[in-house]
């Protein structure tokens, strides 16, 4: 036998036990929690490694003398190690009435610290086999048993706490610590009952390890499984030896040698491998079935649930498809499936199990501060927590009342991709009475996940359906609209609860434009221009509020973008709960009217205007026709040279004011023109080249669109003189502020009437003035400038032609004139085949 | 089991720490997401109700806006009669028990409290245990089994009630036990004491002036006391003896902290924040606030660094009337103030307190006349995000000198303490002398003084704790602070005249500020009493 003391494997140990120790201390220095139980748990360490250091110390010793102080000094640290274990138990554990015990255990540690350097303890030191061994006094196999004592009322405490705990991590953990306890059991028992070599250094540092690993990261290995997968692991590797030796007997016996290279073995193993392929996937599935049934039937129940859902579209079989199978799975008394209800504002229940008469109605409401955490967190949810956290501590009493009746335990959210809560599924209590696995609450997990996919698309086929039923019976209700509506005299447009147009009929087609194809299926607001939106808008709610609306005026857009007015109805029709299937509107076009209306204003106005003139005239031309005589007899007389002045200025104002009487009985219609034969071309150009000194001085180019030939008109060629003056200086006026002027004099026929056009490229007339500019007496020059009566008499003398005078904005940024007057009967012929020709004036 | 013990047996310290102490880790909109749940709730609750009715009308709000837009501010009188004869009809829900108000307010009110209301108030209670108790946060150094010596009313007191319902609710000693109802307030007061100096405290409950002064005067009852039979008890010996020694060792007298090392004291009272030093010095630890009423039972409490003091979010929905709005409405009481929720307050704001019950009892948007100062708007030390605050004054407890300052109860005990003076008590009121209103301080002293070097005193330090009064002061170029002294024992006289005439605990004392002129007048006959023996 060799000297164990200058053996490296018996010196070795309690050095690299020191060194392990060290290192723990370290790690939980830095990554514990730092509380109370954590500062015990260190100094338990630290009993390890002064107990690893006194244990090398007693084998380094030269000799018995030597060794024994270190081995009574072993006592100290020894037992502080388990008084330490117990005192952390009770930190860990706060079960309370403990104290009584940690005072006597540290009371014993003092005294052991006294008695260890006595012979009271250990009397004396002697040499085995294995190194050097302590003879142990009756008290030191009593701090010996005290030791074993604590160790076991350690574990006692972190077992009652793992009953107690709800916690599958703290559970974890308190069974790491429970069973770390068995080993410095284990080796304590082989050093102070046998005669076999010390393990308990070795024990030792096993338990620390295990329990440094359970205050760390308590989470980071499942016990069971670790326990589990060592057996499954050792069974394969059984089930793969006893060929493997089979084999070799067998060579041995047909080679006859005593041992064979190292090839042979590596061909063995690689012929196993292949062959027992077959056997090793049979059994690692035996030690899955036998080791790990709960999860084994877990996997299967998800691969059920997976195979199962993914074909049920029908929203109410998948439902109660997903509750039974998780019921199943889970062996609970309750399960209920939960979805999101739009128009309820909360989650009704869709399927359940497990109950008679599941209630009735909303479960929770969207603003529930638990709808709200479980969409927030997406984190399974235990009724336990309701008390724990203080959002959910203020769950409403009805929905408190409510889980309850349901015997929720846990409440699972079913998450959208797009982190919408889309339902949530309500587990009961387990059939067994038990608390969730970390397992169980996995499954639940990752079935919450493929429900959320499978219900989703679900919900996408439901909607899809729900949307073909809905255009199906739309259509039906369409067509038996469309016979009537078809044939109706005013338009009728359909619309569906989505705002999308279902149906228009031809008269509305002919309205707007568009054809009813390219309108079905496109928003309402594409037939609404821009500024009418916030009033369609308006008229929308007030029928879904009222279910009509009548004669109100809206206008359309027409599909070249032109607006026209309408007068619409509007109706709703509603499905059997009230909800919206269309809306119905009808519409007049009312543009005719509402150019008759314009018409007959502006008649009521000429007509009222005309009595009043023809009534005044003569009252006021008989003064000024005297005023006017009068002033010239007077003038024909002697008078100084201011008086003749002023009888000038009374003979000018009055003829003045006699031209305002004329003017306003040529607009009235009253002056009645005389008509006869007249060249338009001739007029114009005669007007033009009178203007055209005028113009040159202004910069002004004036350019002439005029038809090839004469332009015959019926009509009073004075009157006609008058109109065109009026366009062609008004134009001038326009472009007076603009550096090159423009004017373009244009003439053409459509149909049976001559259209003269006078464009400039002045500054235009604001909108606003459009309809008023041919009132009499307006004008937007200043007081002074302009009597206001120009173009109000070019438009008395026009439509006294049985024409049209009409002004608007051109592409120059200036305004448009256009005098429509019918042809002279004789002219038509030649002149509809003549084409334009430019002549510069 | 008792509710509480199962929590605590089977929570892990994290899970505790949020059941009990989780609302200081709400985000302000959390907190008011909370608020408004319970709102919408107790609305549902008590609107088919009579009261819920008389004050919220036939319909029904259904908005938290429209609650507020529509509800009127209202006070006690609004429920009458039906509280005060505790009509149990007029109400939503059968109420557990009727609390009674200690009736500083002027008068005695009576107001029902629910079975969740208690719940909710002995979590919270055991938050402020917890929160007394530990220096850092997710630190919980309870268990259930603790001791706890509290000087307060028995029920139907609140605060008997509440203690009635924390000792059905966690498992504890309370020290005097509440059954003892008969004994008299000072007679409780001291059989608790004596209880402690045998079986020790883990928590003190009272009102933070009477422990310190129960510090003060520590050594002169010890020296009275005499050596009972009861006193020989083992464990009260070996409790003195340690006392003694720890004493000894700091060369003083021995002080409440040797013979007692509680883990927290819960202070309530407006002078917590004046008397924290003192209470700390003599019980070893500063007083942990509490903001708490008959109406709500607790609203606000100080977190572990005990600074501002934190609103609860589930013990009642809080609104706050601004100060400004406070002054329109003294200005014309015809004038609707309007409120503000938690999310609308500001710092360094003064608000009165409008609180509407939760969990189906019926006062709504009740007034408290509580005014609370904002300190921060959040406590970033704590790493609290929620509003802090402190207990100023009720309104009304105020002294009013040239219309430019107002001096509350809690401006004229900082100053008096700040001074040094050793006093028995005092109280405060506004006199005039030539048109001129100054305050009039009528204290007792315990040791002999100048009187004109109180006065001084007085002023000066009032200069130091109001700078309104310091503006004033200088504008005006008087001393506004008359001092009239009373003689040894006046204030004792007035106390044993008070309870021969069956006068309610909580009108034992003359009132600190405005005391009604009878009770002046009497405090000075009996001081004149006094003087002649």
């Amino acid at each position: 036998m060799t000297n164990p003391f200058s053996n490296p494997s018996y010196l070795l140990p309690p050095l690299a036990a020191l060194a392990v120790t060290i290192i723990l201390l370290m790690v939980i220095w830095r990554k514990s929690r730092w509380d109370f139980s954590s500062r015990i748990f260190l100094l338990l360490i630290f009993s390890v490694g002064l107990w690893s250091f006194f244990v090398f110390g007693m084998r380094a010793s030269p000799d018995t003398s030597h060794a024994l102080p270190w081995g009574r000094a072993v006592i100290v640290p020894g037992f502080a190690t388990w008084v330490f274990y117990f005192h952390f138990s009770a930190a860990v554990t706060n079960l309370g009435k403990q104290r009584g015990i940690i005072l006597i255990a540290y009371s014993l540690l003092i005294l052991a610290a006294i008695l260890s350097p006595t012979d009271l303890v250990i009397r004396s030191m002697r040499v085995e086999s294995y190194g050097y061994a302590p003879d142990t006094s009756t008290l030191g196999l009593f701090f010996f048993l005290a030791g074993f004592i604590l160790i076991v009322l350690s574990v006692r405490n972190l077992l009652k706490r793992y009953k107690m705990s709800l916690s599958h991590e703290e559970r974890n953990r308190l069974l790491y610590l429970s069973i770390a306890a068995v080993f410095p059991i284990l080796g304590g028992g082989l050093d102070g009952f046998s005669n076999l070599p010390p393990a308990a250094i070795w024990t030792n540092l096993i338990f620390c390890i295990i329990c440094s690993v359970a205050i760390v990261k308590y989470h980071l290995l499942d016990i069971r499984v670790v326990v589990r997968k060592s057996l499954a692991y050792a069974l394969t590797s059984v089930l793969i030896a006893v060929p493997y030796a089979g084999m070799l007997i067998i060579l041995n016996q047909v080679l006859r040698t005593r041992s064979e290279p190292w090839w042979v073995h590596a061909i063995i193993i690689l012929l196993l491998a292949i062959l027992l392929r077959p056997l090793y996937s049979l059994t690692q599935g035996f030690v899955d079935r036998l080791f790990y049934r709960d999860r084994y039937d877990y996997l299967m129940a998800l691969e059920r649930f997976s195979k199962e859902t993914q074909n049920i579209l029908d929203l109410k079989s998948l439902s109660s498809k997903m509750v039974e199978l998780v019921s199943g799975a889970l062996r609970v008394s309750s399960v209920f499936l939960v979805l999101s209800s739009e128009a309820k504002h909360g989650l009704i229940i869709a399927s359940s199990t497990g109950v008679v008469s599941p209630p009735a109605g909303i479960v929770l409401k969207n603003s529930s501060p638990l709808v709200k955490w479980l969409e927030l967190h997406g984190e399974i949810v235990s009724s336990e927590q309701f008390n724990v956290v203080p959002q959910l501590q203020s769950l409403s009493q009805k929905e408190k009342t409510t889980l309850e009746a349901m015997g929720a335990q846990l409440l699972v959210p079913i998450k959208t991709r797009g982190g919408r809560l889309s339902g949530i599924l309500i587990i009961g209590e387990k059939l067994s009475q038990q608390s969730f696995s970390g397992q169980e609450m996995q499954l639940l997990a990752t079935v919450s996940t493929q429900m959320a996919m499978v219900l989703e698309n679900a919900r996408l086929y439901d909607e899809s359906q729900q949307e073909v039923a809905e255009r199906k019976r739309a259509e039906e209700e369409t067509q038996k609209f469309k016979i009537i509506a078809d044939y109706a005299g005013y338009g009728v447009i359909i619309v569906n609860s989505r705002n999308k147009i279902v149906y228009v009929n031809e008269a509305y087609a002919q309205m707007s434009g568009y054809s009813p194809n390219e309108l079905i299926g496109k928003h309402v607001f594409t037939i609404y221009p821009e500024e009418q939106k916030k009033k369609v808008g308006r008229l929308r709610k007030q029928l879904d509020r009222r279910g009509i609306y009548v004669g109100e005026e809206v206008g359309h857009k027409r599909k070249d973008g032109s607006i026209f007015p309408t007068l619409m109805t509007g109706t709703v029709v509603r499905d059997e709960n009230g909800g919206i299937l269309y809306r119905e509107g009808t519409v007049i076009d009312i543009t005719d009217r509402k150019k008759m209306e314009e018409q007959l204003q502006h008649s009521q106005v000429l007509a009222s205007l005309g009595e009043m003139t023809a009534g005044i005239s003569h009252e006021v031309n008989n003064p000024l026709a005297s005023i006017i005589l009068l002033s010239e007899v007077v003038l024909a007389g002697d008078m100084p040279k201011q008086t003749r002045r002023d009888v000038k200025v009374i003979k000018g104002e009055a003829k003045r004011a006699a031209n305002i009487m004329r003017d306003l009985l040529t607009y009235s219609h009253r002056m009645q023109p005389r008509m006869r034969r007249v060249n338009m071309h001739g007029l114009i150009k005669k007007i033009l080249d009178m203007r055209q000194y005028q113009e040159k001085v202004r910069n002004i180019n004036v350019t002439s669109n005029f038809l090839k030939g004469p332009l015959y008109v019926n009509g009073d060629s004075a009157q006609l003189t008058q109109v065109i003056i009026n366009l062609v200086v008004n134009a001038e006026a326009a472009v007076k502020e603009t550096k090159e002027g423009k004017i373009i004099v244009t003439t053409r026929v459509d149909g049976e009437r001559v259209k003269l056009s006078i464009a400039d490229n002045g500054t235009g007339i604001p909108e606003e003035n459009l309809n008023q500019i041919f009132n009499p007496f307006f004008t937007t020059r200043g007081v002074g400038k302009g009597t206001g009566l120009g173009l109000s008499t070019c438009y008395g003398i026009v439509t006294g032609h049985g024409g049209l005078i009409h002004a608007e904005n051109n592409e120059m940024s200036g305004a448009t004139f256009t005098v429509e007057i019918p042809l002279a009967g004789k002219g038509r012929q030649g002149i509809l085949s003549l084409r334009p020709e430019e002549v510069a004036a | 089991m008792l509710t509480e013990d199962k929590y605590f047996q089977t929570l892990t310290k994290a899970e505790l720490w949020q059941r009990y102490c989780g609302f200081l880790d709400l985000s302000v909109n959390e907190f008011m997401e909370i608020q408004n749940e319970l709102l919408m709730d107790e609305i549902e609750r008590v609107a088919d109700s009579i009261l819920g009715k008389k004050i919220m009308g036939d319909q029904k709000p259904k908005t938290i806006e429209e609650f507020r837009q529509r509800v009127p501010l209202t006070t006690y009188d609004d429920y009458e009669p039906y509280l005060s004869e505790r009509q149990e009809d007029a109400l939503a829900n059968k109420p557990l028990r009727w609390c009674h108000s200690a009736g500083r307010g002027g008068r005695f009110k009576w107001t029902p409290q629910s079975s969740e209301v208690f719940e909710k108030g002995v979590r919270s209670y055991l938050a402020a245990f917890i929160l007394s108790a530990c220096s850092k946060k997710g630190e919980v150094n309870i268990r259930p089994g603790f001791r706890l010596l509290a000087t307060v009313a028995p029920p139907p007191y609140t605060s008997g009630n509440i203690m009635l319902a924390l000792t059905q609710g966690v498992s504890m000693k309370l020290m005097p036990p509440l059954e003892d109802v008969t004994l008299a307030f000072h007679d409780r007061i001291r059989k608790g004491f004596q209880m402690a100096l045998k079986d020790g405290v883990d928590f003190i409950g009272a009102v933070t002036s009477i422990l310190a002064r129960m510090g003060e005067e520590f050594n002169d009852q010890m020296r009275n006391s005499k050596l009972s039979a009861e006193m020989m008890h083992p464990k009260i010996i070996s409790r003195l003896l340690r006392a003694w020694v720890r004493s000894k060792r700091e060369s003083r007298q021995i002080l409440p902290q040797d013979i007692w090392s509680a883990k927290g004291i819960i202070g309530s009272g407006l002078d917590t924040s004046i008397y924290k030093d003192a209470v700390a010095h003599y019980w070893g630890s500063g007083p942990h606030e509490l903001y708490a009423g008959t109406e709500g039972l607790v609203y606000a409490m100080q977190s572990w660094n005990k600074k501002g003091m934190t609103f609860l979010p589930d013990m009642v929905f809080l609104e706050f009337i601004p100060h400004e709005e406070l002054l329109k409405y003294q200005n014309d009481s015809d004038y609707r103030p309007r409120t503000v929720l938690l999310d609308g307050v500001e710092e360094g704001g003064l608000y009165e307190v409008v609180i509407t019950q939760l969990y189906g009892m019926p006062l709504l948007r009740y007034r408290l006349n509580d005014i609370i100062k904002v300190i921060a708007i959040k406590d970033d030390e704590a790493g609290i995000q929620l509003p802090q605050i402190m207990f100023q004054r009720r309104t009304g407890e105020t002294i009013d000198l040239a219309g430019l300052v107002q001096l509350d109860e809690k401006t004229v005990w900082e100053a008096i303490s700040r001074t040094g003076i050793k006093y028995v008590d005092w109280s405060a009121c506004k006199e005039y002398e030539h048109k001129q209103g100054y305050l009039r301080i009528y204290i007792e002293l315990k040791k002999e003084m100048n009187l004109s070097k109180i006065a001084v005193a007085i002023d000066e330090q009032l200069r130091i704790v109001d700078i309104d009064y310091r503006d004033l002061d200088d504008y005006l170029k008087l001393q506004p602070v008359k001092v009239t002294l009373l003689s040894p024992s006046t204030f004792q006289r007035y106390i044993d005249e008070r309870i021969k005439q069956g006068a309610d605990i909580a009108h034992l004392k003359p009132n600190h500020i405005n005391a009604p002129e009878n009770v002046i007048q009497r405090l000075l006959e009996l001081s004149s009493i006094g003087e002649n023996e």
